[in-house]
């Protein structure tokens, strides 16, 4: 099985010879695939994105928000939603399942089936004119049933596509050939009864499965009564009760009176860690999800009061803990460890009855007003079927030991939960990870299958008088059923520097694309004014559309009379036109002093720098070496390797030196591949593209390297204990040291009567408020392998919660039933362990026993010692213009959707630069920065925005204001003549220097303050008009 | 304070039981089910760690292994498959081979009655049963009204049903006999 | 007339004498035949399993030897000797070296191949609640029960395969088909603390009286069951005058076959129910359920 994986992963990095297809499959519209298919897109390839539901947005697109940073989750999800539509080369196929996937790696060829949507995602515009008039009421599957919607319907307001489905089961129509309504109100003639179950094939290079998981069926654990008890819900259907744009907007209500909720209880591990449902691994995620929902019921009631039953709390990630503590001291959620075992219900209320032990081992039965359930997360469906992957006992996909996307077949990679249970950060980094991994396999096809648009030259329109062409939506009746849309095309007609005005139904339709275009033509406009909906989601196509048109896309101005009219004015439709023509005279004003504006273009640098030797940075090289990029490699020490070179053997048997080895022939024999050991970073200068780092060896030899993009691949390193008399006891070690001496099948080990394991050394505790991660697997593990080797050595873990996350469970349970003992003790009453007449004796108040004192003889104490940031980050993190966390170690761009991305272009990060995590998440993540990197570098030019900033040098006063605010690091002081200057390539136009700039240097390209003030001088005066 | 651990009480209930207690990873869903967990001394959850601990005197001479009324929600629930109750079992019958003094003195008596009354008769009679309980326990009046009450309304035969074939279950006592 | 062999318990021949002749006389009328097991013997109740588990296979097992020789699915009605019947097939059958033991103590083989079932299993199978609708010749208006199953009847786990083992629903249908108002509540399967009552009852006393107080507060004016050592414990439990509570519960508890029998008009009702230590003719007679 290794072995062929082996020759799996071989593969992978050493590339497909010709012949390949430069296009992908990505399986799931969830997050995980949403990202695989934004970064293939970005790689170059040409994508097909397949849901088997109506919509893109999987679970992240129910969820309310996201831990630890308490974001809102459709908030980050949409914009890539949005992108993913708008991507000529992403085409997305919704309602599709995979019969089969034939051929191999770099040519399948794929069966789909497309079920019906009864509707044409072309002509439908989303209007919901079909949805007002459907007498078919279903239950809402976006509002986990909890809501009913209509049978026709667009799935939630930021569906992609954005057209309206049928439910065939439900549709009079179809079921009786009754009603028909939706034939009738469409005004765009979208709705299509004749559409069939169809067969499609396509021939793609390599598949991304990214299904997601199943969430786990509750009423399968009938003792808390899921679907008897009226006020029990599954934490699935409450992330919806806390959605604003859930069933109750967001009310903290239960479903039996609808009254709002004050106690509140979570219990966990609903069908996870148990073994009496078939699931016994650890669902990864719902300790962190429970915990984020008890904080957003307290944010949106302040007097709710949540209780978290729990077993072992596994605050295992990237600031976890501290979420979790700040939880439990600062807002007030109760923890309560012990398992629920079933619940009652008091009949008059309907109030949930939890009995209950507290840490006294008292009994209380307390009333609540409502109980969630945390679900655990089961195998998605299609792995085996469809894609005829291998899976494991669970279900999920079976992976790769050492880069778990790889699945069991060569060219089909696995992201996310299908998998092994995981959040949303490791999600979005296996599916970036997954995309560079196909890439590798494809590179030679790169862009052998994009589309591209060709534009006409643009049109000079310098000199000419402002020629403004205004349409107006109706939008169906959205606009135009409040809006006076023929009244404000009228008054828009007479407003200065427009020659052109009309209304059109739906504005944003293909055909009203073409229709604009003429008009453009004919009429010789040089700036386009829509009235419409958002530009959130529709600059991007009437820009499109101008440019096509051979007009330069920045002469358009939009204004939106939808959300901040004609929704929000529903009653007021007098008041509303008035708002709309004045809407539109704002943005004629401004499209009247609108100048074209230049994308600027720079080159890139097709080499990486990679700082960092152990495992991560040597498989982000390979990655990139993979797709043919030439790579630098610098290593402080003398030899590559990094920590690994601790770890001698994986949980699941694998031998990691091996392995290393294996890493560091490959480094050494690809060509592509400088290295540079004993050799420092010393300055790193330059931007995207174009960086020139200068690195040093010990003895001050320099040389300068010229790259496009940077991985920070710094690595950790290990806690050295002073407690637990750690270098005062020889017979006092580290789980390294015991690695070790099991690897080498030290004889002496199995002489050993008693080993006591300590774990959270130097982790969870004051002055390291954080989860090391990887500790109590690799505690079990050893323990395991000792108990291998010396079957009659008594092991007792000592330990605050079992942090076996995912599969791990798999190993503490294998611990225990070997014989293993664990015992727990709390943060304040810690082991004691001390020397007596030559004895080492431990005392330890057992928490499970109510904290009574055990003490006991042994032969060796194993510390559990924690994983410390590197302390060269901090020398680093100025050169690359990049910030640390709290703990030393760097912080990305964004916890959930950019986990390995800086705010700074062109530099990733992975490892455990990044974070404590273990070597195959590692790995992973060093896939996935290799694929960002190569996201730039196979680009051969950055173009940059029209929109940026721009220093004038002459008002400039030099205060360095503006280069200590900009976000994105796109501001330098040039000391030589002591004036800011932007770098528009990083540059995002965000505007935060315009505003801050006392003396009016600073100008926001197509946000000058005359057109400002104009627009406002505008708004007022359409008031008084 | 426990001051010496040893691991032969795990092998020796998982001998007779063929349970696993070191399986258990001490979620408590046991001991918060449990309706009799007010009245004993070691709670449920806190038996499988000592069981484990091999703290065998303690737990025999323990409240909780008389009290434990067999209901088994505790086994139903365990996400680890243990048989709680079960092992419950397996304490006590250890505790009575062993002739450790049990904590709850009447509650062994009543078992012993009531098998007592098995053997003589092969089915339950209530005469029989609640008069060696009666004298044995020494505790003649409790419940004597409710007696006269189920006496009153037919409730209790006088006269015991008993079994045709009381060799075999004279054999059937005399073969399972620990 | 079907026939099914029929393990009556030895609380049907003396606390229990209603529940043995309402289960015959009911499934007669509903046209099945529940036969006695010849010759059978105790089960070993909680006693037997809580100090010999050998004797625990052995009683049971001599059972099993009779119903495999009558070649009939078997009937168990009282949920304590279903439990320990079921508990010990399903042990003699999966463990071979205990069957052998087994059968060595009892003489003959005692892997009784056939189907252990509850008289509810039997109706549900049997019969279906809409053809018992037809049958009822009174419906049980005024009587507001509260379905209690005891906890012995879903042990061990996976036993309980048609119905919600923690939250079973049959019963109420059944009783909602015969014309009661049946009350929901959560505590059907909850222990009444039977097999400490004569040892412990100052525990079980705050168990029974937990039960009641919970079908209190469901709006229920009766209990209704299907094991004989819930009912004993919850009438002499609750009748206790030395009941250490404030609330003195006076909630008669029925077996369900005496209801089924009420409803479908059987002769001898006014008998079994003149039996209860907590009368329940008072109750009827306010619902106007005495003939």
């Amino acid at each position: 099985m290794a072995q062929r994986k082996e020759g799996a992963r071989e593969k992978a990095t050493a590339g497909k010879a010709g012949g390949a297809i430069g296009a992908v499959m990505v399986v799931g519209g969830g997050v995980g695939g949403i990202q695989a298919s934004l970064e293939l897109a970005n790689l170059g390839y040409k994508v097909y994105l397949i849901d088997s539901s109506p919509s893109l947005g999987g679970v992240m697109g129910m969820l309310d928000k996201t831990f630890p940073t308490n974001e809102c989750s459709m908030c980050i999800l949409s914009p890539k939603m949005v992108e993913v539509a708008s991507n000529q080369n992403i085409e997305v196929i919704t309602l599709a399942d995979v019969i089969s996937v034939e051929g191999q790696a770099g040519n399948f060829t794929v069966r789909l089936r497309i079920r019906p949507r009864y509707v044409d995602t072309e002509k439908c515009t989303g209007c919901g004119d079909c949805t007002a008039k459907c007498p078919s009421k279903v239950p809402d599957p976006y509002n986990a049933g909890l809501s009913k919607t209509r049978c026709i319907r667009v799935p939630f307001p930021q569906a992609v596509p954005g057209a309206a489905v049928i439910d065939p089961e439900a549709c009079l129509w179809l079921t009786k050939e009754k009603c028909g309504n939706c034939l009738k109100v469409c005004q765009a003639d979208a709705i299509d009864f004749d559409q069939k179950e169809r067969e499609e094939t396509l021939r793609v290079g390599a598949v991304i499965a990214a299904p997601g998981y199943k969430p786990f069926d509750a009423s399968r654990k009938t003792e808390y009564g899921y679907g008897v008890l009226g006020n029990v819900l599954t934490s699935l259907e409450f992330e919806r009760i806390l959605g604003a744009n859930g069933p109750t907007q967001g009310r903290v209500v239960r479903p039996t009176d609808g009254e709002e909720v004050e106690k509140l209880a979570f219990i966990q591990c609903v069908g996870s860690r148990d073994t009496t449902v078939g699931n016994g691994y650890c669902s990864s995620v719902c300790c962190m999800y429970a915990t984020k929902q008890a904080l957003i019921a307290i944010e949106h009631l302040p007097y709710i009061q949540p209780t978290i039953f729990f077993i072992d709390m596994r605050a295992y990630g990237k600031d976890f803990e501290r979420y979790y503590n700040q939880a439990s001291s600062r807002h007030g959620v109760r923890y309560v460890r012990g398992l629920i075992s079933g619940i009652r219900e008091r009949q008059r209320t309907k109030n949930p009855l939890l009995r209950y032990l507290d840490e006294e081992g008292c009994m209380h039965e307390e009333e609540f007003d409502l109980v969630v359930l945390s679900i655990g997360l089961e195998a998605p469906t299609g792995l085996a079927e469809g894609l005829e992957l291998e899976a494991n006992d669970y279900g999920f996909a079976q992976a790769d030991s050492f880069l778990p996307v790889l699945s069991s077949r060569d060219g089909i990679f696995v992201c996310g939960a299908a998998g092994e249970p995981k959040d949303i950060p490791d999600t979005v980094t296996q599916a970036t990870a997954a995309a560079g991994l196909a890439s590798q396999q494809l590179h030679r096809a790169r862009g052998s299958m994009l589309t591209h648009m060709e534009y006409p030259s643009e049109r000079d329109v310098s000199g000419e008088e402002p020629r403004v062409g205004a349409v107006i939506c109706r939008c169906g009746s959205n606009i135009g059923g409040f809006v006076d849309v023929p009244a404000v095309v009228d008054y828009a007609r007479e407003l200065p520097g427009v020659v052109f005005a009309e209304e059109r139904l739906y504005a944003c339709s293909q055909d009203a694309q073409e229709w604009i275009r003429q008009v453009v033509e004919e009429h010789g406009l040089n700036r386009l004014v829509v009235a419409s909906c958002t530009p959130r989601t529709h600059q991007p196509l009437f820009r499109e559309t101008l440019q096509s048109a051979g007009i330069n896309k920045y002469l358009f101005e939009m204004a939106n009379i939808r959300e901040h009219c004609s929704w929000v004015h529903m009653r007021e439709p007098e008041l509303a036109t008035r708002k709309a023509k004045y809407l539109v005279k704002m943005a004629v004003e401004k499209a009247r002093r609108l100048e074209p504006l230049e994308e600027g273009e720079s080159g890139v640098i097709p080499r990486a720098l990679v700082i960092g030797g152990g495992v991560t940075g040597m498989n982000a090289a390979l990655g990139l070496a993979g797709s043919g990029f030439q790579v630098y490699l610098v290593e402080k020490e003398d030899e590559l390797g990094g920590l690994a070179r601790n770890i001698h053997f994986s949980h699941d048997g694998e031998d990691v030196q091996d392995y290393l080895v294996g890493l560091v022939d490959r480094v050494e024999f690809e060509e592509l591949i400088t290295v540079f050991t004993s050799h420092r970073v010393r300055d790193v200068g330059g931007f995207v593209g174009q960086f020139k780092t200068l690195i040093a060896d010990d003895e001050g030899h320099e040389a300068m390297l010229e790259h496009g993009a940077v991985i920070v691949a710094t690595g950790g390193l290990q806690y050295q204990p002073t407690e637990y008399l750690f270098g005062e006891d020889p017979r006092v070690i580290t789980q390294w040291d015991l690695e070790r001496r099991l690897a080498e099948e030290d004889a002496s080990l199995r002489d050993l009567e008693r080993v006591v394991m300590i774990q959270c050394v130097g982790s969870r505790e004051e002055e390291r408020p954080y989860c090391s991660k990887v500790c109590c697997a690799e505690a079990v593990k050893n323990a395991l392998a000792l108990k291998e080797q010396a079957p009659d050595t008594e092991v007792y873990v000592l330990y605050r919660d079992v942090r076996t996350y995912g599969f791990r469970e798999d190993l503490y349970r294998e611990a225990r039933e070997r014989g293993v003992a664990f015992l727990r003790f709390e943060e304040e009453l810690r082991p004691d362990v001390r020397g007596l007449w030559g004895d080492l004796q431990v005392r330890v108040p057992d928490a499970n026993l109510g904290g009574e004192t055990v003490v006991f003889n042994t032969d060796l104490v194993v510390l559990s010692t924690g994983i410390l940031a590197n302390p060269d980050n901090a020398e680093l993190a100025p050169m690359l213009k990049v910030p640390r966390n709290a703990d030393g170690f760097f912080l990305e761009a964004h916890m959930k959707l950019r986990p390995v991305d800086f705010a700074t272009d062109g530099v990733f990060v992975c490892g455990l630069a990044h974070a404590p995590k273990s070597i195959e998440e590692s790995v992973a993540q060093a896939a996935a920065a290799a694929a960002r990197a190569e996201s730039i570098l196979s680009r051969g030019k950055i173009v940059t925005e029209g929109v940026v900033a721009v220093v004038d040098p002459e008002r400039c006063s030099g205060c360095r204001v503006c280069v200590d605010l900009c976000p994105f690091k796109a501001v330098d002081f040039d000391e030589e003549n002591r004036v800011a200057v932007v770098n528009s390539s990083l540059c995002k136009g965000c505007g935060t220097c315009t505003a801050a700039c006392t003396t009016g240097a600073s100008r926001l390209q197509g946000f000058r303050s005359d057109q400002i003030f104009e627009q406002i001088e505008a708004a007022a005066s359409a008031w008084w008009d | 304070m426990i001051n010496s651990l040893c691991s032969s009480l795990e092998k020796e209930v998982e001998e007779r039981s063929g349970e696993k207690v070191r399986l258990c990873y001490q979620c408590g869903k046991c001991s918060n089910g449990c309706l009799f967990n007010f009245a004993m001394d070691i709670l449920p959850h806190q038996v499988m760690k000592l069981v484990q601990y091999g703290q065998k005197e303690r737990l025999l001479r323990s409240h909780t292994i008389w009290l434990c009324a067999a209901c088994e929600t505790c086994t139903a629930r365990c996400p680890n498959d243990i048989d709680v109750a079960r092992v419950m079992d397996t304490l006590r019958q250890m505790a009575l081979e062993e002739g450790v003094k049990p904590s709850e003195r009447i509650i062994p008596l009543f078992h012993r009655c009531f098998l007592g009354n098995i053997k003589v008769t092969g089915r339950i009679s209530e005469p029989i049963l609640m008069g060696s309980y009666k004298t044995l326990s020494g505790d003649l009046f409790t419940d004597m009204e409710l007696a006269l009450e189920m006496l009153k309304k037919g409730k209790i035969k006088l006269l015991p049903s008993v079994i045709k074939n009381r060799r075999e279950l004279r054999r059937i006592f005399k073969e399972t006999r620990p | 007339m079907k026939e099914y062999s029929y393990f009556p318990g030895c609380s049907q021949l003396s606390s229990a004498e209603e529940y043995g002749i309402s289960a015959q006389e009911v499934s007669e009328a509903l046209g099945f035949r529940l036969k006695a097991l010849p010759d059978w013997n105790c089960c070993g109740a909680s006693s037997a399993h809580m100090t010999n588990h050998l004797l625990s296979l052995a009683l049971p097992g001599r059972n099993l030897v009779l119903a495999r020789q009558e070649g009939r699915d078997l009937v168990v009605i009282c949920a304590a000797c279903y439990h320990n019947l079921k508990s010990a097939q399903m042990e003699l059958l999966s463990d071979e070296a205990a069957a052998h033991r087994v059968e060595e103590i009892v003489g003959s083989d005692p892997r009784f191949e056939g189907r252990i079932v509850t008289l509810l299993d039997v109706l549900a199978e049997e019969l279906g609640l809409d053809d018992m609708e037809g049958r009822v010749k009174s419906k049980l208006e005024g009587l507001r029960p509260v379905s209690y199953y005891g906890c012995l009847m879903a042990r061990p786990r996976g036993i309980m395969e048609d119905d919600d083992p923690d939250n079973p629903a049959f019963m109420d249908r059944l009783l909602s088909v015969l014309g009661a108002e049946v009350k929901n509540w959560s505590y059907k399967t909850d222990c009444c603390g039977g097999s400490l009552s004569l040892t412990r009852p100052d525990i079980v006393a705050s168990l029974v009286n937990r039960l009641f107080e919970a079908a209190e507060e469901a709006g229920a004016n009766c209990m209704v069951t299907a094991c004989p050592m819930c009912l004993a414990n919850l009438e002499m439990r609750q009748s206790e005058k030395r009941l250490r509570y404030s609330l003195k519960h006076d909630m008669p508890v029925f077996f369900f076959t005496e209801l089924m029998g009420l409803a479908l008009g059987l002769e001898d009702v006014e008998d079994w129910f003149g039996r209860h230590l907590i009368d329940p003719r008072p109750l009827l007679a306010q619902a106007g359920l005495t003939r």
